[in-house]
Parts: C-alpha cells; structure tokens; sequence
C-alpha cells in the first residue's frame, strides 16, 4: 500500500521533474530571497558601500512622499486600465457574438495589439497622439471637436499623461480580453438566452443576469491577469513617458528602476519591489475573497 | 405591430452594434495606420502642420535608414533570444507539467500553488537580484542573461497551461501505451505530446511573443550595442536627437512586422489554446 | 536503463542551455576599451575612422563600444570600478565628469598633460573647467555645443518686422515674437520650450545666466533661484506664453518638437547649434533662402548689455585602470585632440570642435554656413560659461523647473511663489547632491 503511493519516485521523470523544478525554485524565488535580503542594508552602487541598517529601507520608503504618490498613480493606472479594458473588451465580445464573424483577418486584426510589444505600441502612440504632427489632434481638429488654437498635449501635460498611459494599456490589452470573453460568452447554453427571452427580459437585463454570471469565472482570471500585468508594467510607460512630466506618470515599476538604477540605492529599491509584492498580494488576497465566481474551488 | 417595432428595435440594436465596433477597430487600426505611413514620408513631407494623410511621394529610405542602423544585427540577437528561451522552456516545462498531472505526490498542491503564485512575482523585482548574479557570473553583457531571465518568467505560465492540457487526457491512453511496451518518456513523446499539441503550439507560440518582445531585461543587462535585441534598438532610437519621426516609425514597423506575420498564421492556435481554459468551466 | 535514458535528457538540456550561453566566451580584450555614444551615425563613422588609423599608427588595439547618451550615466554607474570598465569614455562635460570624479573613478589628466606640455590654452577653457575639482582636471574638452538664434526670413517679412540685431534684448525679441504671431495660421513667434530633457537647459538657463540669476549662491548653501534675478529671468520666460508669443502646449514642447515646428513654418525662431544649418538644407530643402541665423539676443543689467552663452560640449575622460593601459588612453585623447582630427569633427558640420584655432580657413559644404560659423557661433564660444557644479541627477533638477513652468502657466501661480518654491527644492537636492565644491560632501543616504 505504502509503496503504492512513493511509486513516482521509481520513475526516471521524477528526477527531471525535481531538476525542473529546482530551476525553478533558483531562478524565480531565490532572488526574491537575496532582494529581501539585501533590502535590509543600505547599499550604493559604485562607491562600494554596504552597510546594515535592518528595517530603515522600509521606513524611509513607506513615509517617502513620491512613493505615495507612486502607489496612488498605479492603483489608478491599474484600475482604469482593467475596468476600461474590460468595458470595451465585454461590448466587443458582445458584438462580435450576435454578428456572428468568422474572418480571420478581422481577428487577426482585432488580437494584433496583443501581440505587438509595449514597446512598439508606446513608440507608435507617442507620435499618434503628438501635439501637432500626430493624427489623433488632427482627425479631432477636422471634425470639429478642438479648434486649430486649442492643441493638446497629451503626453507632456501633467493633466493628461496618466489617462493616455491607460488608454495605451487599454490598447494593448483588450483584445486578448476580447477573445477570451468572447469565447467564454460563446460557450454559454442557448437553453439560458431561451428561457430569458421566453420570460420577456429586456436586452439589458439578460446581459446583467445570464450572461454576466455564466462567464464569472473568465472574468475572474481576467480581472487577475490584467490587475498583475498593469500593476508591475514598467515597458509601456517607461517608453512612454519616462516617469512622465514631472512625475505624474512615475508608476511603482518606474519608481524602483530609478531608485536602483538611477538614484543607485539598491536596498531601498529592493525593498520597494518586496513592499510591492505585498501590496500585491494583500490585493489579490481580498479580491479572492469579495468575487466568489461560480465554480471555483 | 408588435413585430415591426422588435424589427425597429433589432435593427437599431444592430445598427448601434455596427457603428460600437466600427469604433473600437478604428481605436485599433488608426495608431497602425499612422505608424506605416509616416515610415513611407520624405523628410519634406514630414515638415507639414497639419500632416497630410498619404505621403507624396511614398519613399523606402526611413526604412532602409533602420536597416543600415543595424536591424538585422539587432533581429539576429532578438531570433538567438526567442529560440533559445523556447526551447528551453519547452525542454523544461513538458516533462515537468507532465509529471504533475500524472503522480499525485504529496506536496503537489504546493507546487501548483507556488507556481500560481509565482506568476505575481512583479518582474521589477528581479532587475537588481538578477543583475548582482549574472555579474557574480561574469555573464553580464551576454544574450544568455536575458534568456534566462525570460524562462524564469515564462516557466510558471507555461507549466500551468500545459498541466491543464494534459490533464484532459485520460490517464489511460499513456498506460496503454506503457502496456505495448514503452517506457514513461516513450509514452510522453509518442503519445501525449501529439494529443496535446494544441496547447504545446499555444505555449510555444506565447512564449515567442514575449522572448521577442521583451524590454526590460536587455535595457538592463546588455550595455553592448552588438548584442541589443530590436525591442531595445527602437527605445533608443526614441531618447537619439538624431533621428526624425520618420525613421522611428519604419523601424518600429519593421520591428513589429515579424510577430504580427507569425501571428497571423499561428493565430488559430494560440486562440485555440488560451481559451481552451475560458470555455472548460 | 531508465536512469540512463533520465541522464540523457539531462545532458541534452544542458547542452541546449549551453548553446545559449556561446557568446559568453569572451575574455576581456587586450588594449583598452573606448566608449562612443553618439548616436548620429556620421559621427559615429569618424570616430571609428579615426580610431581605426589610431590603431595603425600606434599598434595599440582599441575596443570601441557603442552605449548611447540615453544609457551612458546608468551604464557607468553599473560597471566603472569592475572589470567590464572602459578606459576613454567621451562624455556629457557639464555634469558627467564631476560625477565619474566625486565617486574616485577619473584619472586626473594633470601628470599627462605636464609631462607632454599638453597646449591646453589652444582649446576651449570650459572643457578643461567641467571636470574640474579643486586643481585636478578630470576631463579634456573634445568639442562644444553653442546656440544661437534662428529665424525664419519669409515669416519675418510677410508681417514687416524687423530682423534680429546683435544687440537685441529677450525683450525686444519678445515684442518681435508678439508681432509675428498669427493664431489662426498656428504660427507662433517663439515657442518656448519646457520639456525637462535639456529643453529647460538649452532655452531657459542662458536666460537665468543672462539676467545674473544662477542655482546657488557662490558658497554653495542655498538655492538662489527665488531672488529677482531668478524671477525676472522666469517672469519673461513665461511671459511667451502669457502674451501670445507661444503656444500653450509649448510647456509640452522638447527641443525636437520646436524643431519640427520651425521646419513646418509654424515657428518664426529657433534657437540651435550649427547643425541645424546642414539640417535644414538636407531635410527641408524647400526652406532654402527662408531663414538665417543671428546672435541670441542678451540682457540689460545695470546699463550694461549681457548675453549668457551656453557653452555646453562632449568631453574625454580616463577611467582609472593600469597605468600602461592609462598612457595609451592618453595617446588616444591626444590623438583625439589633434588637429586633424578636430578638422574632421568640423567637416562633419555638427558642433564646433574645442580647438577653435584649427577652423580657420576650414569651410564647409556651403560657403554661407561657413561664414555663419566664424561670425556667429565662433565669437560665442569665446564669452561661454559653463553650468552649475554640484553633482545630483541634472535631469531630476531640470524636471522641478518644468514643473515650476507648468504651475506658472497652469496653475497661474504667482511668478515670485513658483521660485520659492523652486528654491527650497534645490535646497532639499542640495542635502543628496553627490558634489558640493568646497564641502566635497558624501552622500548622506
């Protein structure tokens, strides 16, 4: 009986297994256990200074104003970027159901965006959305929506630059979201949409009740992959904005790659990458906690 | 009546659907479109406010600009960095999530907690931790410093998708296949591999995406020019003085034009393969 | 059987993650390591040309690696000290070279340039002045950037006013700039720039200089930006937009954008280095015989007329490595500094090089931008001055400045609170700057 249940280790794929997962274990959790470590000393890059000084790193980041400032920005970032992509990306999957498309370049063309790095979509909406030679203003000055003296900068005024990060987030990422409700919303049993109609709902009302809880599971992993992604972005901003005028898009990831790598403070910026991960998690935790979709374990 | 006014309602609903999604492919194509065009403008033609919509007269040299800066030196590195860090993720991630779905061992939950949890591990995070190693390593400035920190954020994923893969097939096929004679590895290769390629493809297809897409690692490891993959060549080419709007937008549609060809023939899969978890409820 | 078929993965894996790591067989070359970021390719080549002849006249091997402006500061930090250090670096002279030097990494040049009675007054004296601490020089000057005014010739015509004259002042150029601006056509008469990357620096500073403002006060406590020659200098600088002058947006605007504008007509001036010449025949073609070049205009301060000239440039450093590997690095800097190759940085009609002498009679593709240079930009470099010394992130200093210009025009701050304010955040950068002159203080973080 005993032996029954130790029979894996007779396998020769369990040595693998184990090497696999050892890997694992070196690449993704030991260096979250060195920056941990290392967040406790004060360390300066180039003049050879390491020096312990225990939770100091932790104080002095959390009452850092910027920080504050830093965590408020991307929790908006954050929230905009998933409740925005969601929006568009639910209405999308809507239409795209009821019309019933079966194109693969209409496809291929919606999910584009999701596979172009941030990098290319920040280059190509920087210039999309320049004062006067992008073709945004443009296309709005044409229409009649600004006048020709109103230009708007939507990237070097401190008013603006956030949201047009969000919206370049939201570019990037609702297509995928698209899909995936798309084919979640696919697979609900007509025998639902049936019985609605049969009892008279408005158009709205089936969407809040039937199709909304049958894809509550999708929209769970969604809403936590998007929260992830958009919380530890650092490419599309970076490329964006750089921190953005005057600090008004300087996001958590920003935050730490220039207190490590320009302010060349290692310890401090390591601990923000663990406070970081906490504020993660204690966000995750809770979201688990209020949306119980139907059907997880 | 009561007919003509849900025709009405139903060809308004469908006129409003027309026109939401007419939008929403406008907010998708007009950056693209924007992007290739200005590639195609003479320098002359770039100098217009308001800018013309068409360029006149169209002209390769922004893009052949990009090409003498180096692109294909920089495509070199970004094809050395994606198939290294496939292969490797596929070399580590298929017996691995195989061996997962099979043996109930104990700690098994553990494991596929650690690694859902793991896939939270904010990139950010591992900047300074990774760079203080590869130097320890003297591995600093190498290709192979962003490859593996690319398998180290890909593994998680890449696990997970395909334990859900095969564990949809029934243990039985392997066990019959093991009764003809094969041993475990026989029976992965001969047999799982083949009913569960669609996830194989989607997780191979993913992880090209992001090893040729990835910023951040090689912004940070690589100082060399030589070893810079493309993502980080266009960045650059945003803080240059030197360089007109012209020239950055043919290099970044020449750096995008490679994965959205792929994509557009392996879309089918990838689809095929990230939603197979949405629509198994 | 089994654990030989496991054993055989395991090897297979191995070698495939090995294969990734093939470039990593590199022993650190012998000679020394030169760093090149420029990021114009013309630039590039010359050096590399130049390097190359380096190369066979001495029999030394030089390494040029290309790491661009953009990641220079970073990339230095990362590895100056380890074994991935360069030896030459060229460098931004005006805050690069005093940080590479606080932190002990610069080979003070002083014994070089005694022992070969290097002619160090032939060449531009701020180059020699930006690395400096105390008496040891750190950096030699290999070319500088000046600014002068650009003006577009039909728009000034087209409204009849009159074209700038040497003794201009930023006001007068103020009323001239009112004039030309007609709001319907989207032209504006001097879109000033607030982009904090150099925009702040290029256009602004040589203002605050002019005026008789500066950073600190000489001894280095405090910041003076909040006493009236600071704030008169900020007042006129937002006047632009508060008369109609500039756009705006123009708090938006970095030094390509008013670029690209002055291209499109929608700019009457500019204010730019000599490679704005070559240009704007090369890209805008159609402009031909539209614009001209002139002084930047100057201040009246007690009677007497000031004109604050930028003196920026890119210098050579020497990081500290062997002492044989330090003397080849001088014959390169040397070598860099000689005069054919300062001719050959002039050809290339980018910036002027340090050794002004060796221009003359040196002319460029076109006859007039020639002249232009020997009138212009070449009697500047002799009245330059260079920038503040202390040493903390530049670009940090810069972005508090554009926030100043944008709670200015945003926000309509008042002018004299902006610059209080202003004063105590460069009291606060003043605490973790990494140089001081005269307190050579460390970091206290």
């Amino acid at each position: 009986m005993l032996l029954s249940r130790y029979k894996y280790l007779r396998e020769s794929i369990f040595w693998f297994f184990l090497f696999s997962i050892l890997i694992f274990l070196i690449l993704r959790f030991f260096p979250l256990v060195y920056g941990f470590y290392s967040s406790f000393f004060k360390i300066r890059l180039g003049f050879g200074e390491k020096e312990f000084i225990g939770l100091k790193n932790y104080f002095e980041v959390l009452s850092s104003p910027k920080f504050l400032y830093s965590t408020f920005l991307t929790i908006i970032y954050t929230a905009g970027s998933v409740f925005l992509g969601l929006v568009i990306g639910f209405s999308s999957a809507l239409i795209m159901n009821s019309i019933n498309w079966k194109s693969k370049l209409l496809r291929a063309l919606i999910l584009a965006p999701w596979v172009v790095s941030p990098v290319v979509a920040a280059m190509s909406w920087k210039f999309f959305l320049d004062p006067n030679f992008g073709l945004f203003n443009n296309i709005f000055h044409n229409l009649g929506i600004f006048a020709r003296t109103d230009v708007v900068c939507w990237l070097s005024d401190k008013r603006f630059a956030l949201f047009t990060c969000i919206v370049t987030q939201v570019w990037l990422i609702f297509p995928f979201m698209s899909i995936m409700l798309l084919a979640a919303i696919s697979s609900i049993p007509k025998e639902r949409y049936e019985a609605a109609r049969v009892d008279g709902a408005s158009p709205f009302q089936i969407i809040f009740y039937i199709t909304l809880p049958s894809i509550s599971l999708t929209l769970f992993f969604l809403i936590l992959f998007g929260m992830i992604t958009c919380f530890n972005m650092f490419d599309l901003v970076w490329v964006l904005t750089r921190g953005g005028p005057v600090g008004s898009t300087e996001v958590l990831a920003l935050y730490v790659f220039r207190t490590g790598l320009r302010d060349f403070r290692i310890g401090a910026a390591n601990a923000t990458g663990i406070i970081m991960f906490l504020i993660m998690l204690v966000i995750g935790a809770i979201y688990s906690k209020i949306y119980k979709p139907e059907g997880v374990q | 009546m009561r007919k003509r006014k849900l025709i009405i309602k139903d060809l308004s609903c469908k006129s409003i659907s027309l026109l939401v999604l007419l939008l929403i492919l406008a907010f998708i194509i007009l950056p693209i479109f924007w992007v290739i065009i200005t590639g195609l403008k003479t320098d002359t033609d770039l100098a217009h406010v308001p800018p013309s919509y068409f360029p006149s007269p169209p002209t390769l040299k922004n893009f052949l600009y990009f090409i003498d800066y180096g692109a294909l030196k920089f495509a070199k590195n970004s094809l050395i960095i994606t198939l290294t860090t496939v292969i490797c993720v596929l070399v580590l991630t298929l017996p691995t999530s195989y061996f997962l779905s099979r043996f109930r061992f104990p700690g098994r939950k553990i494991v596929i907690g650690g690694l859902v949890i793991s896939q939270m591990f904010p990139g950010i995070l591992y900047l300074i931790p990774y760079y203080q190693l590869f130097d320890a390593l003297n591995l600093i400035n190498t290709l192979s410093c962003v490859t593996i920190s690319l398998v180290s954020a890909n593994f998680s994923f890449s696990i997970l998708i395909l334990f859900t893969f095969i564990h949809t097939i029934p243990q039985e096929i392997d066990e019959s296949a093991m009764i003809d004679g094969c041993s475990r590895f026989k029976a992965l290769i001969k047999v799982i591999i083949p009913a569960a390629y669609p996830g194989i493809i989607a997780i191979t297809i993913y992880n090209i995406v992001i090893s040729w897409n990835v910023f951040l690692s090689a912004y940070a490891y690589i100082t060399d020019d030589a070893k810079m993959n493309l993502q980080v060549a266009l960045a650059m080419m945003e803080s240059a003085l030197y360089n007109t709007w012209g020239q950055r937008m043919a290099a970044t549609t020449l750096v995008a034009l490679p994965i959205i060809i792929l994509f557009y023939i392996f879309q089918r899969y990838l689809v095929q393969g990230l939603t197979a978890g949405a629509v198994k409820e | 059987m089994r654990m030989n078929k496991f054993l055989l993965f395991l090897l297979v894996s191995i070698m495939i993650i090995a294969c990734g790591k093939k470039d990593k067989v590199e022993e650190k070359p012998p000679g020394i390591v030169l760093w090149l970021p420029f990021g114009n390719k013309r630039a590039q080549d010359i050096i590399v040309e130049g390097v190359n002849e380096f190369k066979e006249r001495t029999g030394h091997s030089v390494t040029i690696a290309k790491v661009p402006w953009g990641e220079i500061r970073t990339k230095l930090r990362l590895v100056a000290g380890t074994d991935n250090s360069p030896n030459v670096v060229f460098m931004i002279g005006i805050d690069m070279p005093i940080v590479s030097a606080a932190m002990g990494h610069l080979r003070d040049l002083r014994e070089f340039i005694e022992k070969d009675n290097f002619p160090i007054q032939d060449y531009c004296k701020l180059g020699w002045q930006y690395g400096a601490i105390g008496d040891a020089v750190y950096s030699a000057p290999y070319f500088v950037e000046v600014r002068c005014l650009y003006y577009r010739k039909d728009l000034f015509e087209e409204k009849g006013v009159e074209t700038p004259r040497p003794d201009w002042t930023w006001e007068d150029l103020l009323e001239v700039a009112k004039k030309l601006t007609d709001k319907e056509k989207g032209i504006y008469g001097f879109p000033i720039v607030g982009d904090p990357q150099d925009g702040i620096f290029f256009y602004w500073i040589p203002i605050l200089y002019a005026y008789g403002g500066d950073f600190y006060d000489k001894d280095y406590t405090h910041s003076v930006f909040n006493e009236p020659p600071a704030v008169e200098s900020m007042r006129l600088y937002t006047r632009f937009i508060g008369e109609g002058a500039a756009p705006k947006e123009s708090i938006g605007y970095n030094i390509i954008d008013v670029r690209n504008l002055f291209k499109a007509g929608k700019s009457a001036m500019l204010l730019d280095a000599p490679f704005m010449m070559r240009d704007l025949r090369q890209s805008a073609p159609q402009l031909s015989g539209k614009w001209e070049a002139a002084f930047p205009p100057g201040v009246i301060v007690n009677g007497k007329f000031k004109r604050a000239v930028f003196c920026g440039g890119v210098t050579l450093t020497i990081f500290k490595s062997t002492e044989e590997e330090d003397q080849i690095a001088w014959e390169l800097i040397k070598f860099f500094l000689s005069k054919e190759q300062q001719i050959n940085w002039y050809k290339l009609e980018i910036h002027l090089p340090s050794n002004i002498k060796s221009i003359e009679g040196v002319e460029w593709a076109n006859p007039e931008d020639s002249q232009r240079v020997q009138n212009l930009f070449k009697p500047m470099i002799e009245d330059g001055i260079p920038e503040l010394k202390v040493v903390f992130d530049r670009f940090v200093g810069y972005e508090l400045i554009s926030n100043t210009l944008q709670n200015i025009i945003l926000n309509n701050l008042d002018v004299q609170k902006a610059m209080d304010e202003l004063a105590e955040q460069y009291n606060d950068l003043l605490e973790t700057a990494i140089y001081v002159p005269g307190r050579n203080r460390e970091v206290k973080k």
